[in-house]
């Protein structure tokens, strides 16, 4: 045998060419091939990721990425069902081999694993770009500094008066306990200079107040600090050692004992850290650049902004931000799409290959139908949620009863083959829906403002977690035994 | 010894039939079931039947040493074991009544040893295609039992397995035909080098070599039976069921495939049984043991080689002589004479065919095609 195929070394081909001859169930999926031209496809991604011109600073094109990445997964996708066409042991009445059914099903999922993965390539080189190109600690120094030298530069022009609150405490409370807000405080404040607020109020002032001036046991004056933070970026110090200076801080290291700078030298020194993260399709203007046009009304803090460009620098810290943290959280998100995306999809290869072209359309048709039906039918009866898990339970056990009963059936019925698609299809996710059920019910002991028992949501995501997992272990105990068996002897049926 | 394929192969040599020779050789070889042996015939007749196919080609004395080698090799290897007749089918009153539309196909019974060719025969719509799927488990009967001797027992898969049925319309093969035949091969439980050898085997048995790296749109309707039939014949059914096999084929492909299909059937390492349904009487007749021909959903006639059972010798002549000629010659004999648009169907029950033939001849009729339809179903339509 001499099998020849586009950009494949001989050992692909060889290995083709041994599985055609002795693993006839492993060459139909197709599955070392998927696995070959993913691997090279994501090869040629990363190095392409790689090598395009792209500025960490500037906003992300891993949406563009993403998406042809996606289209071109699909369109492998597709190539490779269509290949999956052709071959197929089951119809063909082959020889029938223990575990050869479950075989196809794990084939099938980690190839579509494999297809899926590539989408997830551009977004983890652009992180990797982003943090060789700028270090973390580097970041939160950068805009620590901006921030100090625009202070000493600025002391002139800042606004340096504090904001003085005044507040009266009663240990009463002055409205009902759920309509308690500043508001409702102020109205009911005789005084307009002091406002009366309750010790609870008072608390939460008092520990985020920048100073505090205590006048007699309920009188208190409370100082908040002008805003120094002219370059700010959320979270950006939420991973590192290092962290970004409040207005407080910023304030004691320049203004409160405040040394005239080296203004030549300290402008320079700013004039390079902007540069620093201007990103290269961002023209940044000078100190006493062409946009430094200030309207007459604008406050200080607009000014500054305009005069150093900060809101494009500041969209340059928010772009590094993003391209290097985003694997820190949300990650068990992304697992999920990956995993259920492949799960889906592998059973609808699997569904496929089992049944015969107009079965297996018949079936889509059906769901979409049924989708139809059942959404009038909860919307006209004002359904709540655990009425459409019930809905998803009945038509599950109905299904499962018509696709047992066509073990018995003389001759091979529509029906039987679309229950049986359908089953296997939703087998992996009923035990999520029992569990989201249960917890439907349970969540009506609890009533609306009062809080679940500790620990009640991290058990019951734990639980779902779990009702997760037993779903893709039942379909896997399962398929072998009864899908198997009840699509050998649906599609084996002779017809009417 | 296999004397009947020695005394064959020495008979084609005689008649100078070198293709009959490879084709018998390669029989030969896989009764032996030895796989050097096969792969030793596949490689031998590869090497000589593109210069024997050449027309007036002499093969050497090359050919003939050679021939009397693998003679040796096979006789040295074959087991000596008297084939049996085993019952593979046994379909008892089968009838089947389309829900939409109204054709019945009345009760039916059949019965199928290994080694035995069973021909249905009958007009288009007749039933004969119902018969052939409710044989192969593709439809179910309304009544009446199929019994697959060989199996205890059985699911639909497992039946599937046991009988194998191409259409008339057969599905379509997607890419290389090779690969096709290699994967029936595999499927059948054939790995590695017997994959290899009975892929090999076969392509050269059914004279498909030169067409194995192609695809299905490159190849003739024709071929694309011959290609089923070998992808078939590698899943070793017990029962091998064509529905219009010589359907798209020329004459010449028809007589071939059905020789060939008479010597499978005999195949020691591999006997099988087969039903095949056609409208080439003439042709079905020379290789099937049995014909069975159905009209109107019913059978009419099943024929099991009892000569003595059919009434009246029959004719079939094609002549321009005018009916009423025909009739005064034959108005002794109290023959029937039919004219069938072209041709003149003589029964008497009086005189044989060589006596009708002799009138005829005596009274300067010219005749430019005569046969003898005494035995044949063709006599029904």
């Amino acid at each position: 045998m001499k099998t020849k195929r586009p950009l494949a070394p001989s050992f692909i081909n060889h290995l083709d060419d041994y599985l055609l001859l002795n693993k006839p169930v492993t060459w139909t999926t197709r599955a070392h091939l998927v696995i070959y031209y993913t691997l090279v496809f994501s090869a040629v991604l990363t190095v392409l990721s790689f090598i395009v011109p792209s500025d960490p600073r500037s906003d992300s094109s891993v949406f563009v990425w993403v998406t042809l990445t996606a289209v071109l997964s699909v369109i492998g996708f597709i190539t490779w069902c269509i290949f999956l066409f052709r071959f197929n042991v089951f119809k063909r009445f082959g020889e029938d081999k223990p575990f050869d059914a479950l075989k196809t099903f794990l084939l099938y999922f980690i190839a579509v694993l494999f297809m899926v993965a590539p989408c997830y390539i551009p977004p983890a080189v652009e992180s990797i770009r982003a943090n060789n190109a700028f270090g973390n600690e580097e970041l939160v120094s950068d805009i620590n500094s901006i921030n100090t030298k625009i202070c000493q530069l600025e002391y002139d022009s800042i606004e340096h008066t504090w904001y003085e609150s005044k507040y009266i405490v009663r240990n009463a409370l002055i409205d009902s306990y759920n309509d308690r807000d500043e508001e409702t405080i102020e109205r009911s404040s005789q005084n307009n200079e002091y406002k009366i607020i309750d010790t609870a109020t008072f608390r939460t002032k008092k520990s985020s107040a920048d100073s505090t001036l205590k006048i007699n046991d309920s009188t208190w004056h409370f100082y908040t600090c002008p805003n120094y933070n002219f370059l700010s970026v959320y979270d950006l110090d939420e991973y590192t050692k290092a962290k970004v200076f409040n207005s407080i801080k910023l304030f004691n290291l320049t203004i409160r004992n405040y040394k005239e700078p080296d203004f030549s030298k300290t402008k320079k020194e700013l004039t390079e850290l902007l540069k620093k993260y201007s990103s290269s399709n961002y023209n940044y203007s000078s100190y006493y650049g062409t946009n430094d046009v200030v309207m007459s009304d604008s406050k200080y803090n607009s000014k500054i902004q305009i005069r150093y460009n900060l809101a494009h620098i500041s969209n340059s810290f928010n772009n590094l931000k993003e391209k290097k943290y985003r694997w820190h959280d949300g990650n068990e998100g992304r697992i999920r799409i990956w995993l259920y995306l492949s799960l889906i999809l592998s059973l609808l290869v699997f569904i496929f290959r089992h049944s015969t072209v107009k079965t297996f359309f018949l079936t889509l048709l059906s769901s979409i139908i049924l989708l139809v039906l059942s959404s009038l039918f909860i919307a006209f009866l004002r359904f709540r949620d655990t009425g459409i898990y019930n809905i998803i339970l009945f038509y599950f056990i109905a299904f499962l009863a018509i696709a047992v009963t066509s073990l018995i059936r003389k001759i091979r019925l529509a029906l039987d083959g679309i229950a049986i698609n359908l089953i296997t299809f939703f087998v992996a996710f009923i035990p999520t829906f029992i569990t989201q059920l249960y917890y439907e019910i349970d969540e009506k002991k609890y009533h609306y403002g009062i809080e679940h028992p500790p620990g009640y949501r991290e058990q019951k995501e734990t639980f779902l977690l779990f009702a997760e997992i037993a779903g893709f272990i039942l379909l896997i105990i399962l398929i072998e035994p009864f899908f198997k068996r009840l699509y050998r002897s649906w599609f084996s049926k002779p017809e009417q | 010894m296999n004397p009947s394929i020695h005394s064959e192969v020495s008979e084609h040599l005689r008649n100078k039939d070198y293709s009959l020779v490879l084709r018998r050789m390669l029989d030969l070889s896989y009764d032996t079931g030895n796989l050097s042996i096969i792969r030793e015939a596949t490689a031998w007749s590869r090497q000589w039947s593109s210069s024997i196919n050449q027309q007036g080609n002499e093969p050497g004395e090359q050919f003939f040493t050679s021939i009397n080698q693998l003679l040796e090799k096979a006789d040295a290897a074959l087991k000596r074991e008297e084939q049996n007749h085993i019952m593979l089918l046994d379909a008892v009153n089968i009838s089947k009544t389309y829900t939409k539309g109204n054709f019945t196909l009345n009760p039916i019974s059949i019965s199928i040893q290994n080694g035995d060719i069973l021909g249905v025969v009958g007009e288009n719509g007749n039933g004969k295609t119902t018969l052939l799927r409710c044989l192969a488990g593709q439809l179910y009967p309304d009544s009446g039992t199929v019994h697959y001797s060989l199996l205890s027992n059985p699911d639909y898969y497992n039946i599937k397995n046991y009988v194998a049925f191409i259409p008339q319309r057969i599905p379509r093969w997607y890419g290389m035909l090779k690969d096709n035949l290699h994967f029936s091969a595999s499927i059948a439980g054939m790995h590695d080098e017997t994959n290899e050898t009975m892929v090999e085997f076969m392509l050269e048995r059914l004279n498909l070599t030169q067409y194995a790296d192609l695809n299905w749109n490159q190849i003739s309707s024709g071929y694309r039976t011959r290609f089923e039939l070998a992808r078939i014949l590698l899943q070793k059914p017990q029962l091998l069921i064509l529905d219009e096999p010589l359907a798209n084929l020329d004459i010449k492909a028809q007589q071939t495939i059905l020789t060939d299909l008479r010597y499978m059937t005999a195949w020691r390492n591999h006997p099988m049984g087969i039903v095949l349904s056609s409208q080439q009487l003439h042709e079905v007749e020379k290789v099937a043991h049995s014909v069975m021909m159905i009209k109107n959903g019913n059978c009419i006639h099943h024929s099991f080689g009892n000569e003595d059972a059919v009434k009246g010798n029959a004719v079939e002549v094609e002549t321009k002589t005018d009916k009423e000629t025909l009739q005064q010659i034959f108005r002794e004999t109290n023959a029937l004479i039919q004219f069938n648009g072209g041709f003149y169907t003589i029964i008497s029950e009086s005189i044989s065919a060589q006596q009708i033939i002799e009138l005829l001849v005596k009274n300067n009729i010219t005749v430019t095609y005569f046969r003898d339809i005494t035995h044949s179903t063709k006599r029904y339509f």
